[in-house]
């Protein structure tokens, strides 16, 4: 038996047993989001595929199973993912950016080193690639903070229908920001996690500070570090705004169907 | 008077961070102090162009080109030195990406009877410094004081986890995983008083999350040393030049605070509520509403986590599938390290959901006898 097999045996039995049928159900989530990873990867190593445009699709499933098989198909749910994609749009954009200006795109040096028996020129875009992984590494958090959003949002407005379009704004945005610090720590911390044999690696070498700010292997994960704390960040508005925009717009004819 | 007060240290507070990013950016761009050797490319003079690579089907799938370029040097005591260099980078840039005119490069010189130069990195640091500069940026103003409370507590973290790395490697013997432990108790500490203040619900939450990760190490470790780590490949931390299961473990522990951390904080804080609201609530009652939160919890969790630690893996699993190896050997040499990470960390944060029910529900208890 192999540790990886052990450990998730133990997990199911604990999410079963804690979580009943939701835990089962995020259980077989976490299996979905396994083979939607493994796939994309699959395609990616087709050249004429953009890696970009995969895994915009991979994140349109990703957060379409994570928000409608675990909460359930409902209007939060809808608004929690229209945010998500349009996020994800702006994101997509914004981190290609940074990847291609600070030159962080494809394996460093240390990498390179390690994988010296493959080749690499397959055609296939690995700026585009470095662009994808920092965006999958975003899209737990993004979709979990759009659903903290707009849930409360839907309850404060059910309580009083009468509130207008900015309240129910600044409403949202009070709530995903108090979110804000949890969300980033908990991906930050993850982030560290994996990174933790970089850190040795980078005292144990005795780097300079100059050398640590301009070595692609360091700069990759502190861009990645960056540009995924912008994402928690970012989604808070739109969902704030999107929501607040869709309570005050539909009639109030509508909103009774809903409970 | 106060407002006036906040509003001048605000005020204080953002020119001396404007003034602090701005002169760190002009001293970047100072090349002598840099002690590397750097060049700037002035011109590109031939760019020959190779087709290296065709696929199965005949057709062209990269291009390699094996750039000449007339390169200034800024610094040592050769500056303002004209220098031909050569560099090879491909239209995929698995590795090297393609440079213009103006980039600054970090290289490696060598003094023959005549001067050569080798480009070994690209130099980023200012981009790094623009891009923190604009995070920091949208944190405080989209997040105010929380977004401020999000930044600080980030450099806290790697100020702390830094010092223990530090102490691990200046001290041979200590083990990096009892170094992590104390680092991750005063994390925990602190970032949960800093949050909430010293309260009941703080110390319910600070003993959650340590019970939560302990247990969970517990688990893990165990299992580990059953299985005997099988079809663990250590090969992906190769940039190691230490044994890297020890630093394995230690990162275990590390990448599973903040999402228990989270987990503690979100029942407690319910349970405690709940239980202002509706004094005389029963036990019962209460611990169905917090197995309702952790269950409400427990799957976008466990996804964060999943997503933070698998997504690394994606550019080496492509570079095997790309060079013909199957799925299931990739898979095995790429995901196994990640997988149990996560796997581990689901554990942490399942495992935290009854136990922040139960020291919510004992530290409610105890305000009742008093």
């Amino acid at each position: 038996m192999t540790s990886v097999s052990v450990l998730a045996f133990i997990l199911f039995v604990l999410m079963s047993v804690i979580g009943g049928k939701k835990g089962l159900l995020s259980f077989s989530v976490m299996l979905i989001h396994v083979s939607v990873i493994i796939i994309a990867v699959l395609i990616m190593t087709d050249p004429g595929a953009s890696p970009m445009i995969i895994t915009l699709i991979a994140s349109i499933i990703i957060s379409y199973v994570t928000l409608f098989f675990i909460n359930g198909k409902n209007k939060k749910t809808t608004t929690a993912f229209v945010a998500t994609m349009m996020t994800m749009v702006v994101l997509i954009g914004v981190i290609h950016f940074f990847v291609r200006w600070t030159h962080v795109g494809g394996f460093s040096t240390e990498e390179v080193e390690e994988l010296a028996i493959y080749s690499f020129y397959f055609g296939v875009n690995f700026t585009e690639v470095i662009t994808s992984v920092i965006i999958l590494s975003t899209i737990g958090a993004v979709t979990d903070e759009a659903i903290s959003v707009a849930s409360p949002m839907y309850e404060l407005y059910r309580h009083n229908p009468n509130q207008s379009r900015k309240e129910l704004f600044s409403s949202g945005m009070r709530v995903g920001i108090d979110l804000l610090a949890t969300s980033a720590n908990t991906l930050f911390f993850a982030f560290f996690g994996s990174y933790l044999a970089l850190l040795v690696r980078f005292f144990d070498m005795g780097y300079h500070l100059s050398e640590v700010l301009n070595a692609k292997v360091f700069v990759q994960e502190i861009v990645t570090i960056l540009l995924s704390g912008m994402g928690v960040l970012l989604i808070v508005p739109v969902t704030a705004y999107l929501t607040a925009y869709r309570l005050t717009t539909q009639n109030k004819s509508d909103m009774s169907h809903d409970r | 008077m106060w407002t006036v007060k906040k509003r001048t240290m605000k005020s204080i507070v953002a020119a001396s961070l404007l003034l602090s990013m701005i002169s760190a950016y002009l001293l970047m761009g100072i090349n002598t102090l840099y002690e590397r050797p750097i060049v700037e490319l002035v011109e590109i003079e031939n760019a020959a162009e190779t087709v290296v690579q065709t696929n199965d089907a005949g057709v062209a799938v990269d291009t390699v080109y094996d750039v000449t370029f007339q390169a200034e040097l800024k610094n040592t005591p050769y500056r303002g030195d004209m220098l031909t260099m050569r560099y090879e980078y491909s239209d995929s840039s698995p590795y090297h990406a393609a440079l213009k005119e103006g980039d600054k490069v970090f290289v490696t010189l060598r003094e023959g009877n005549e001067l050569t130069a080798e480009v070994i990195e690209v130099k980023r640091d200012q981009e790094v410094l623009v891009l923190f500069s604009l995070f920091l940026l949208m944190m405080l103003i989209i997040g105010k004081r929380q977004g401020l409370f999000a930044v600080l507590s980030l450099l806290f973290h790697v100020t702390i986890m830094a010092g223990a790395i530090y102490y691990f490697v200046s001290q041979p013997n200590t083990s990096l995983l009892a170094l992590m432990s104390v680092a991750a108790i005063i994390m925990t500490v602190t970032s949960l008083i800093f949050v909430s203040g010293l309260t009941k619900k703080t110390l319910s939450a600070i003993l959650s999350t340590l019970t939560g990760l302990a247990m969970m190490m517990i688990i893990t470790l165990f299992v580990l040393r059953l299985t005997n780590q099988q079809g663990l490949r250590f090969e992906e931390m190769g940039l190691l030049t230490r044994h890297p299961d020890a630093v394995f473990t230690a990162g275990l522990l590390i990448g599973a605070i903040g999402a228990v951390m989270d987990v503690a904080v979100t029942i407690g804080s319910t349970l405690f509520q709940i239980k202002q609201e509706h004094p005389t609530i029963e036990t019962k009652a209460l611990i169905a509403s917090g197995r309702q939160v952790g269950q409400d919890i427990m799957g976008t969790m466990t996804t964060i986590v999943f997503f933070a630690y698998i997504s690394g893996t994606i550019p080496t699993l492509l570079i095997y599938l790309l060079n013909d190896a199957s799925l299931g050997f990739s898979l095995s040499m790429n995901f196994s390290l990640e997988l149990v990470r996560a796997l581990s960390s689901g554990i942490g944060i399942v495992l935290t959901i009854p136990i922040s029910i139960l020291f919510a529900v004992l530290f409610t208890k105890v305000g009742e006898r008093t």
